[in-house]
């Protein structure tokens, strides 16, 4: 086991996992709280299409991450745009977008034809190609958005659960959603090498579901979550690292199976109370 | 002194009229029900108060400033329609209370000792103290109630505004209710507004009425207002007199 801390490439991968693991589910308990699970799946999408716009343009790969923030950033803002717009549903915005991003970076990837590339690394993630240019980047992120998540925590907490409140309150929630999106698009942007533009979704997702079964605050939502998601991708990794199968399903199974674990306990606990309130009912007729 | 004044206020989605030249006063110490019918524009009101939406003509002034200027809006308290209020969401009470702070700590600030003083007297008023660790979520519907009542208190407001507060509350509840609101304005000082669509008991507990059906119908005390013939005139249909003598 201790030996695959020889390789370069797979302190890289834990380190890039370590971070990717606490900010992907840091950010997901927002979003699945105001209901826009979708939003980390739809914005992964558009940043694949940025990875694709890249290797046609033939972006110098130092430079390639950068576009790929770029473009999430652009999408983002534009679904934001639209979602105030208010024409089209929440949820048909989001799939409309996601099938769009998907669209166009397929047709990016057919016209780069050629490109030395290996496109399942970024729809699964990948631990070989993790650079280090490649940890950096998730670093910084991972601290700044997670510097600003702590910073605002309480704005968005407002926002997120009594938006119209918040209002009242005199927040500027207008900005803060703007910037809370953006947030998430630098995310997936950045943490899609590890886990896979498929599944960076599904990081932000099941462990805070996992996380709202046991939690009984909101602190306590937001920490399991945090717990979860960093267990999860370590377990995946060393998975990923001794079966030889793509990171990113290895750790999105993992952290299914803490949910289903969750699930499975909670629902054994609400049998035993409900018939020990069963039998102390009876006991007293 | 004049908490809220509303002047000539109109307002529309798109073609339709919902509110017509709207003029109010809403005095220091008022306790104020706003009753009308199902859609006749009373939750648009509150919205168009609390700056929510902007006035197709017309001028509202909260403590003597225009609501585009205001900035102390953490002098108003407000507690929205419960179907608006996610009751799902996870948190304790005292944190959803705390959040009636956010608006005068100022962004990125924590809350500090005076803060969560102001937290913890409110969850006293409302007497949910001893439940301040339990997830919302747990409560009845009464208890969740005063939560976000106490969520409004906590920051210290001078008008409490309440969108249909009553809706969803069994006879004791809302018996219990309106002595806490009634607390909340003699003991207190909190000028009130309430809006109901309820004119059952309203007129025992609040000190004016004013009945609103896209225009001001009518407006004063209980007594002058809640009679059959107003009350006809805003509904409809002849509805029974419900003034409750004391």
């Amino acid at each position: 086991m201790l030996s695959m801390f020889q390789y370069d490439f797979m302190v890289r991968a834990l380190i890039a996992g370590v971070a990717t693991g606490i900010v992907c589910p840091a950010v997901g308990v927002f979003l699945v709280l105001r209901r826009y699970s979708f939003m980390a799946d739809t914005l992964a999408h558009i940043s694949l299409a940025g990875v694709a716009l890249g290797l046609w343009l033939g972006v110098a790969s130092a430079l390639s991450p950068f576009l790929t923030l770029a473009v999430a950033v652009c999408g983002a803002l534009l679904v934001d745009r639209l979602r105030m717009r208010q024409r089209v549903s929440a949820d048909a915005l989001l799939a409309l977008m996601m099938s769009g991003g998907l669209a166009l970076a397929v047709v990016f990837f057919g016209l780069a034809r050629g490109a030395p590339v290996d496109v399942t690394s970024y729809l699964f993630g990948s631990l070989l190609t993790v650079g280090s240019r490649d940890v950096w980047l998730i670093l910084v992120v991972a601290v700044c958005v997670l510097f600003l998540l702590v910073l605002l925590a309480k704005e968005f907490y407002y926002v997120c659960s009594d938006e119209e409140s918040a209002r009242v309150a005199g927040l500027p929630v207008d900005r803060l959603n703007l910037l809370f999106i953006f947030m998430v698009a630098v995310t997936v942007a950045v943490c899609l090498r590890i886990v896979g533009t498929l599944l960076v979704g599904a990081l932000m997702v099941i462990p805070v579901l996992a996380a709202l079964l046991v939690g009984r605050s909101f602190r306590q939502v937001v920490l399991i979550s945090v717990i979860t998601g960093v267990t999860a991708t370590l377990c995946g990794l060393m998975a990923s690292y001794q079966l030889g199968i793509a990171a990113g399903g290895c750790i999105v199974i993992t952290a299914l199976l803490f949910f289903v674990a969750l699930y499975g306990a909670k629902t054994l606990l609400n049998l035993g109370r409900r018939s020990q309130t069963a039998g102390s009912s009876g006991q007293a007729n | 002194m004049e908490v809220l004044r509303l002047q000539d206020v109109c307002f529309s989605y798109g073609r339709q009229m919902i509110l017509e030249n709207v003029s109010l006063s809403v005095r220091y110490g008022d306790f104020l029900a706003l009753i009308g019918p199902n859609g006749s524009g009373k939750t648009t009101l509150v919205k168009i108060v609390l700056g929510l939406l902007k006035p197709l003509k017309g001028k509202v002034f909260l403590f003597g400033t225009e609501t585009g200027k205001f900035r102390e809006w953490y002098r108003v308290g407000y507690v929205p329609q419960r179907p608006a209020l996610d009751t799902t969401f996870p948190s304790t009470v005292a944190e959803v209370v705390s959040a009636g702070r956010f608006g005068r700590v100022g962004l990125g600030r924590r809350l500090g000792q005076r803060d969560w003083q102001a937290v913890k007297e409110a969850l006293d008023v409302v007497g949910l103290l001893p439940l301040h660790d339990r997830p919302v979520t747990e409560l009845s519907g009464g208890q969740q109630q005063r939560a976000f009542i106490a969520r409004a208190l906590a920051g210290q407001p001078d008008l409490l505004i309440l969108d249909e507060p009553q809706v969803g509350l069994d006879d004791r509840a809302l018996h219990e209710f309106y002595r806490l609101l009634k607390y909340l304005n003699h003991e207190r000082g909190i000028t009130l507004l309430m809006v109901s669509h309820d004119v059952g008991v309203i007129g025992r507990w609040v000190s004016r009425v004013a009945c609103l059906n896209r225009t001001l119908i009518c407006h004063g005390t209980p007594q002058e207002v809640l009679n059959s013939g107003n009350l006809s005139r805003l509904y409809g249909t002849e509805v029974r007199a419900v003034a409750h003598s004391h």
